[in-house]
């Protein structure tokens, strides 16, 4: 079929009769604005072929004209496998509908209605479904929803299909099954394959992990039990054995044992003690009596040694004393011999002086005339230095005054110079004859002058010529000339001078002053004189030279210098006298180590002497004492009383002492001791462990006991038998949903791979059709077919495919409309040829990718007739095909 | 001397995988009891020995540790004389010490030393009786220096394993082989193994008065002993005091006739509604076959007290006509070749040809289930 023309008459915004012109074979375009009316035409068309004339259905009233009681006309032209048809339709007033063919009416109303749906094949078995026309007349709006043929639809492009491959054996029968599996399955798992709540796994594995946790809790609490059983056992067994009464009564007889005989111990050893106290005090008696008969011999003999000591002290001092009488001769014979050599040395050293002050007194009568003559030229040097300084005071001229004067001399020369530069040139050429002055000087020659002032020339007396500068130049220069000789003046009146030649002369003078003074100064620094004002060392140097004469008169007043020794007089006799000096100091230290000695022999003598007195006093004092205690008369009866005492006291000792050795040979030892009292510790603290122990385990005993009872009176072991019996149930519960859900998984795994398999099968004529469109748009892209020729996703540059409700709108759409482009061309090489329309598509292509479109729907328009509403002009500019005019 | 030998009685043995068949199988084991007394009294046996493992743990419920002695009292005129087992071990503190804080009844004798206890005036009884779970040493040596009064028959009552013997019992606790001839027992009565077990002509186990597994003693009983004079070879003779008969059987089958024929030979057992049964079916069968199975078996199960189907080892062998039942061709029929192929493939493990197998069963199911809905 293709369209050739439609006319419509109150449609829409087309209330009078209006034709869409330019219908033709392959791609048609009709570029119009909104609300230009291609809506309505697309809708137009449809209703003309698929409604019933006298319908009044919703959509048809829709169409209807606002405002006008026209009826709804609509007419359209097609050819049909050879033949030219035009179906007319009227609806809502004066419904009517004509069917001609080669332009002869030949059927009407209903029968038109009819005839039209035959002829097109969208009515079988009295089933009418627009079916490859609905598939491919793409609505405003719809273009990017993939197509989901209608039953006639999907019976049309399996006919296309069974033409090639076939169908799809048992589809149907496959679906069902894979239905009520995923139904089955969905109760076991989730699409994450995961067990489902409340599903039969899943209730299952949470039975199963509760009573497991039941069985562990109840093991462990049983293990419990064990636990405390056999511990049980063990206290049991303990407590047996401690409360054992021959045990306790073994232990009993050992400690009261034990006890009595370390009472008896302890008794033996206090016993001891006295024995040997007794001992410690006939000891201590004895000691005394021994010590004290010791002491009385021991003083016998000290007072025979004594009295033998005295005599030796006293002869011992006789001697001293002789000794000591010649030791104080000596040391007067030393005394006079050191006093005469004394007074020659006196006498040497008081010569020695005078000689040595005359000596002195020659030396210092040079220096003095030395510091004389010295004090001469300061004198006059001084004098010289201050005429020259009040010279220079005088004469104040310095350079600074002699650049001031050339300064202004400069200036005024700058002046004149100036002046005679700018002044008129006075020029006299003399003739021979002619006598002629200027400013009354003869002029001999030819001159020529500046007029700087007023000139006179006269000329051979015949006439007086006054030549004058202007004015104002003259008095210029004048006051200039004027102002500098006014500074000469007040620079030269400051001097004191007349001129300039004066004043230069003072200054010459001044440098000849100053050259002196520096001399003068050289020469004063020659004398050894460094400060500014030399009248201090004048001063110094004068009282120098008076001190000298002042000494000179102290110690030689009155005598005649000349009597004095010569120097060379002085240094033989001053020899003469260090010679005997020096023979007169060694008698004199000779006689000093006489004094010392006799002096330290005397000194050790009265020292002796004085010691011996000392003991001597001491022995006699000692011995006094002594004879007091232990008289001579009684000596002997004393120390035979004595002798006696101590034989007593021996005798008492010896038997104490024996009485204890008897007494300590059976008591026992204090190591024994020791041990019975650890053995009676060890016993008692044995007997108390025991009686505490007893009691602990008595303790632990009806503890566990307790536990034992409370866990054993509630079934324990029965109940985890029971449990472990539920546990394995449960596990094998969970195992066989487990298996089955894996059975229906596999189950479905094999079925969906073989009904893939033949679904691919069944869609490859579609994808055949569709490659080279998709190839327009999508190089290299595969589409995945789903049931009912649905698009499932779309293979680019991978082997991963993209789900196609994700891919983007423009690509959902450019895919839908290709789609459609590949069945149209699958239904039209089936003997189908039916035209498609896209009403405002490819809303959503960029510039690229709709020129790509284009090439797509061009493909398709090279064997079937293609219709394309739009309303953006330029963007579809370059689809190319046949433009269509509404008028 | 008459008297009843029994054993392992374990009262308060749990039944959990029975479901609601638990209580019934508890109550029996209680049954089993009064069933003992009633021939004691038929037979005119003033003693029952009780060989251990009166009780199944250590740690009963209140209601557990009185149900037995309870039932014990009612037969007044009986002696019944208990020892601890490796279920019911004597510790401190434990299961006797309850038992007998809840005051034992007067014809009840609890042996919990190895020590001499008269039978009357015609016997000794020597027993040997547990205190813990697993016992290294034999605990009826004892009984070879036990004096007893000359002319008094002498009986031993010990719960372990024979040592050397088949291997029937649950704990290492050894009794030597010779023992009653080394102890010059007249009898020596043993609890532990499940099933009636003569080891000597003076050696018994008495075996479970209620069965309580599979593979083991079908029916419950105990032995009737009776013993002449002292050195006399006892009398043994075996009492039915079971009430349930535990079996298992391994069946081969192939085809659907095979299964119509186990149907039958099930179906032809005695004591049908009191029978436990494991059935192991191992082979392969059609799909169709293999499908109804299930429900064969729940038909027969029905019947029974219990049926335990094990078709672990049961494959499937489709035929072309269950290929056809499934579909003629298209996908569901290459699917089905699929998990065909996979359920005999070698190289996959035994765990995944068997999903394949299970897959294609329930393939089968669906779609005929789906076929159903189907049909008008």
């Amino acid at each position: 079929m293709k369209l050739l023309h439609v006319k419509v008459e109150g449609v829409g915004r087309f209330g009078t009769p209006t034709v869409l012109q330019g219908l033709g074979p392959g791609v048609n375009i009709l570029s119009a604005a909104n609300e230009a009316g291609k809506s309505t035409l697309f809708r137009a068309i449809r209703t003309c072929l698929f409604e019933r004339y006298d319908t009044k259905n919703k959509d048809v009233k829709q169409l209807a004209t606002d405002g006008l009681a026209l009826p709804v006309s609509m007419t359209l032209g097609f050819e049909h496998e050879g033949q030219t048809y035009e179906l007319s339709k009227s609806f809502l007033r004066s419904a009517s509908a004509t069917l001609s063919k080669g332009g002869v009416v030949f059927a009407k109303n209903r029968d038109a209605d009819e005839q039209v749906w035959e002829i097109l094949g969208i009515k079988q078995d009295g089933k009418f479904d627009p079916a490859a026309y609905g598939l491919l007349w793409v609505e405003q709006g719809q273009s990017f929803a993939v197509p989901e043929p209608t039953e006639g639809a999907a019976s049309v492009l399996n006919s296309a299909i069974q033409q090639e491959v076939g169908t799809l054996v048992g589809g149907e029968r496959a679906r069902h099954l894979l239905k009520d599996l995923a139904e089955e399955l969905k109760t076991y798992l989730t699409d994450g394959n995961k067990p489902r709540k409340g599903g039969p796994l899943y209730e299952a594995q949470v039975h199963f992990e509760s009573i497991e946790q039941q069985r562990i809790d109840a093991e462990r609490r049983l293990a419990e039990l064990d636990s405390n059983l056999d511990k049980l056992s063990g206290l049991r067994a303990d407590w047996a054995r401690l409360a054992d009464k021959a045990e306790a009564d073994r232990l009993t007889s050992e400690l009261n044992e034990a006890t009595k005989l370390l009472n008896d111990g302890e008794d033996s050893v206090k016993s001891l003690e006295r024995f040997i106290t007794d001992e410690a005090q006939a000891l201590s008696l004895r000691e005394a009596q021994k010590s004290k008969l010791e002491s009385l011999r021991k003083l016998s003999q000290r007072i025979d040694g004594t009295r033998r000591r005295l005599t030796q002290v006293k002869e011992s001092l006789t001697t001293q004393h002789e000794q000591s009488e010649k030791a104080r001769t000596a040391t007067a014979e030393a005394l006079a011999e050191r006093k005469r050599i004394d007074g020659e040395i006196e006498t040497i050293e008081s010569r020695n002086t005078l000689l040595q002050r005359i000596a002195d007194a020659a030396q210092k009568q040079d220096k003095r005339q030395d510091l004389a003559g010295k004090l001469d030229r300061l004198v006059s040097l001084n004098e010289r230095l201050k005429a020259s300084d009040a010279a220079l005071a005088a004469n104040g001229v310095d350079e600074n005054a002699i650049k001031a004067l050339d300064a202004i001399e400069r200036d005024m020369e700058t002046i004149s110079l100036r002046s005679v530069a700018a002044a008129a040139r006075l020029q006299i050429s003399l003739k021979q004859s002619a006598n002629i002055t200027l400013n009354g000087v003869e002029v001999t020659e030819d001159t020529v002058r500046a007029v700087t002032g007023p000139m006179t020339v006269d000329v051979g007396g015949l006439a007086t010529i006054t030549v004058s500068p202007p004015a104002a130049s003259l008095e210029a220069s004048e006051a200039a000339l004027a102002e500098q000789r006014r500074k000469i003046k007040v620079l030269l009146d400051r001097h004191g001078v007349a001129d300039g030649d004066s004043l230069r002369r003072l200054r010459l003078a001044r440098v000849t002053l100053e050259l002196q003074e520096r001399d003068l100064r050289a020469e004063r620094m020659a004398l050894g004189i460094k400060e500014a004002s030399p009248a201090a060392e004048i001063a110094r140097l004068d009282t120098a030279v008076r001190q000298i004469d002042a000494e000179m008169l102290q110690h030689f007043e009155g005598q005649d210098p000349a009597t004095l020794p010569s120097p060379d007089e002085i240094a033989a006799e001053r020899s003469s006298l260090h010679e005997r000096l020096g023979s007169l100091r060694t008698a004199r230290a000779r006689c000093a180590g006489v004094l010392d000695a006799q002096n330290a022999i005397l000194s050790g003598l009265q020292k002796a002497i004085g010691e011996l007195n000392g003991e001597a006093r001491v022995i006699a004092a000692q011995l006094d004492a002594d004879l007091t205690t232990l008289p001579d008369a009684m000596r002997h009866e004393i120390l035979a009383a004595a002798e006696r005492d101590f034989e007593d006291k021996l005798a008492v000792h010896r038997v104490k002492s024996l009485l204890l050795d008897e007494k300590r040979a059976n008591v026992p030892t204090p190591d024994e001791i020791d041990k019975r009292r650890n053995r009676v510790a060890r016993l008692g603290s044995a007997m108390a462990n025991r009686t505490a122990s007893i009691d602990a385990l008595r303790e632990q005993i009806a503890r566990l006991e307790g536990q034992v009872q409370s866990a054993g009176g509630d079934g324990l072991g029965e109940k985890l038998t029971g449990l472990a019996t539920e546990s394995a149930m449960a596990r094998r519960e969970v195992e066989r949903h487990a298996e089955r859900a894996a059975t229906l998984q596999l189950l479905r795994k094999v079925v969906e791979d073989a009904y893939n398999t033949r679904r691919e099968e069944l869609t490859a004529p579609l994808r055949r059709h569709l490659k080279p469109f998709l190839g327009d748009v999508f190089a290299r892209a595969e589409l995945e077919l789903g049931d009912g020729f649905s698009v499932s996703g779309l293979k680019r540059s991978g082997p991963e495919s993209e789900i196609f409700d994700k891919l983007s709108r423009g690509t959902q759409e450019q895919i839908a409309v290709l789609v459609r482009l590949a069945m149209g061309a699958m239904i039209r090489e089936k003997g189908h040829d039916v035209p498609i329309i896209l009403d405002d598509a490819l809303v959503f292509s960029d510039d690229a990718r709709i020129e790509q479109m284009f090439d797509a729907i061009n493909r398709a328009g090279r064997n079937q007739q293609v219709i394309v509403f739009t309303c953006r002009a330029r963007s579809f500019a370059s689809l190319g095909g046949q433009q269509l005019r509404i008028s | 001397m008459r008297f009843i030998h029994t054993a392992d009685w374990q009262i308060g043995k749990p039944f959990r995988n029975f479901g609601d068949k638990e209580a019934v199988l508890r109550q029996a084991r209680l049954t089993a009891i009064e069933t003992i007394g009633k021939l004691a009294q038929r037979e005119n046996a003033g003693h029952v020995l009780v060989a251990g493992d009166l009780y199944d743990t250590e740690q009963p419920s209140a209601k557990t540790l009185l149900e037995p002695l309870e039932r014990m009292r009612a037969f007044s005129g009986v002696s019944w004389h208990v020892i601890p087992g490796n279920h019911d071990p004597h510790r401190g503190n434990g299961l006797w010490d309850r038992v007998t804080a809840q005051g034992i009844p007067a014809n009840v004798h609890l042996h919990l030393a190895p020590e001499p206890a008269a039978l009357g005036d015609a016997a000794m009884l020597l027993p040997a009786p547990l205190r813990r779970k697993s016992e290294v040493n034999d605990l009826t040596e004892w009984m070879d220096s036990a004096a007893t009064r000359e002319g008094l028959i002498r009986i031993g009552l010990a719960h372990g394993s024979i040592t050397g013997f088949e291997q029937g019992g649950e704990a290492n606790n050894p009794v030597a082989p010779g023992r009653a001839r080394r102890a010059g027992l007249d009898y020596l009565a043993l609890g532990d193994w499940h099933r009636t077990m003569k080891v000597g002509d003076r050696t018994w186990y008495a075996g479970t008065p209620e069965a309580d597994r599979f593979h083991s003693q079908d029916v419950g009983q105990v032995l009737l002993v009776e013993i002449a004079a002292p050195g006399a070879v006892p009398v043994v003779s075996p009492l039915r005091t079971g009430t349930y008969r535990w079996t298992a059987r391994s069946e081969h089958v192939t085809s659907t006739e095979d299964i119509d024929a186990l149907e039958a030979r099930l179906r032809a057992e005695p004591d049908l509604s009191t029978t436990l049964m494991r059935l192991s079916l191992e082979g392969a069968l059609p799909l169709a076959a293999r499908a109804g199975a299930g429900q064969r078996l729940a038909q027969i199960e029905a019947a029974m007290f219990w049926l335990e189907s094990d078709l672990e080892d049961l494959s499937v062998r489709p035929t072309p006509e269950d290929f056809e039942r499934i579909d003629f061709q298209g996908v569901l029929r290459e699917a089905a070749g699929t998990l065909q192929e996979m359920a005999a493939n070698p190289s996959l493990s035994e765990v995944e040809r068997h999903r394949a197998g299970e897959a294609l069963v329930q393939m089968f199911l669906m779609t005929r289930a789906s076929q159903a809905e189907r049909a008008p």
